[in-house]
């Protein structure tokens, strides 16, 4: 399962990271380890968006995420060069109706747990998509958390047919 | 395996009096949603009892729904295959709770990816509030935070038609696909 391991020293990888960038120029703040702030002990794990079909203007995303620390955190957003916005939904199942809402506060992420988005429940909402997702390539993500905690990594887009790669609850 | 176990299933339903009830939940031949008209992709006009002669599961959804209604899709084509030989007999319907973003043309490709006998239904937009209460069924369109999109609550249940038309089956969302397939096969075999 693709695991990715996350910055240990945030602030050494933000200096590398910052060189790096005068280098390559700004087309490195889509690398795995964008890393800007402390976002130690943070762990992705199964990032995915689901591919979408013609005409489809938004997307999913799914991923597990671990707090590996001793100290609370909170999810309060994400974004991708692939859409305008991405939105933190949450999905229920309530006297048989399918019910989704916006999440705008953040989502705690708590000390040594972990919060999992999956279908059906947690979701990242891909809205305004500039272009088709086709199974196969990567988009990068970047997360923001609290404290100023940034993660960039690369979800692999899935085919939509493909329901083994999506993270259980 | 789940072609198998319908098999078995069908076979000691055959061999008993009393019939084993079904895994979804039973209704008493309801006519919800007959005499409707609705058109599909290609603008062909149908009421869902004109379905007959095959077992009809038919759902509520909208494109704009990245996140469950794939996986519906996917679970209803599952069940599909696993009735087997017989599964030509079995017709998934998608009703469009959202029919002014989903066009004709986005909603076929979007049913037609799953598998090419899916049939997508699209009420005119001014329609869908008295369509949805033939069916019993709810959608209710809910801004975004921000105020700039919408999204729809809506109905998760599957409807199960008969091969004569009327309302049978309400199966939850959740039902394992091979329970709800066991539901399917024996209905058509009615
Ligand atoms: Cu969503």
């Amino acid at each position: 399962m693709l695991r990715l391991a996350v910055p240990v020293n945030a602030a050494a990888l933000k200096v590398a990271a910052l060189s790096l960038a005068v280098l390559c120029g700004a087309r490195l703040m889509l690398g795995p380890l964008a890393a800007a702030a402390p976002a130690t002990g943070l762990r992705i794990e199964s990032p995915m968006v689901r591919e979408t079909l013609p005409g489809q203007t938004t997307g999913s995303a799914y991923l597990v995420i671990h707090n590996e620390s001793d100290v609370a955190r909170r999810l309060l957003g994400a974004a991708t060069p692939a859409a305008r916005e991405i939105q933190i939904h949450d999905m229920s199942l309530r006297d048989g109706i399918m019910r989704m809402r916006q999440v705008t506060d953040g989502v705690a992420i708590p000390a040594r747990g972990k919060v999992a988005f999956v279908a059906g429940g947690l979701h990242l909402m891909l809205v305004g998509l500039q272009a088709p997702l086709s199974a196969g390539s990567d988009v990068p993500l970047t997360l923001r958390f609290d404290r100023g905690g940034e993660l960039t990594i690369p979800i692999r887009i899935v085919s939509i047919d493909d329901t083994t790669s999506q993270p259980k609850k | 395996m789940i072609r198998l176990l319908v098999l078995i299933f069908t076979a000691l339903l055959g061999a008993c009096s009393a019939p084993a009830p079904f895994n979804a939940s039973e209704v008493p031949k309801l006519d919800y949603g007959h005499g409707v008209e609705l058109r599909d992709t290609e603008g062909k006009v149908h009421r869902i009892e004109e379905f007959r002669g095959r077992v009809t599961l038919l759902f509520f959804g909208f494109t704009r729904c990245p996140d469950v209604c794939p996986t519906m899709l996917l679970r209803l084509k599952k069940v599909r295959d696993a009735v087997g030989p017989l599964a030509s007999n079995v017709q998934v319907v998608l009703l469009s709770v959202d029919p002014e973003r989903d066009t004709p043309d986005i909603l076929r490709a979007y049913v037609k990816h799953f598998d090419p006998s899916f049939i997508a239904l699209r009420p005119e937009p001014e329609r869908l509030e008295q369509t949805l209460k033939a069916f019993r069924a709810i959608a209710i369109r809910v801004p975004t935070a921000d105020g700039s999109d919408y999204t729809v609550d809506h109905s998760a249940t599957i409807f199960v038609y008969d091969r004569t038309g009327a309302l049978r089956l309400i199966a939850q969302p959740q039902l394992e696909i091979d329970k709800l397939a066991a539901d399917v096969a024996r209905l058509v075999r009615e």
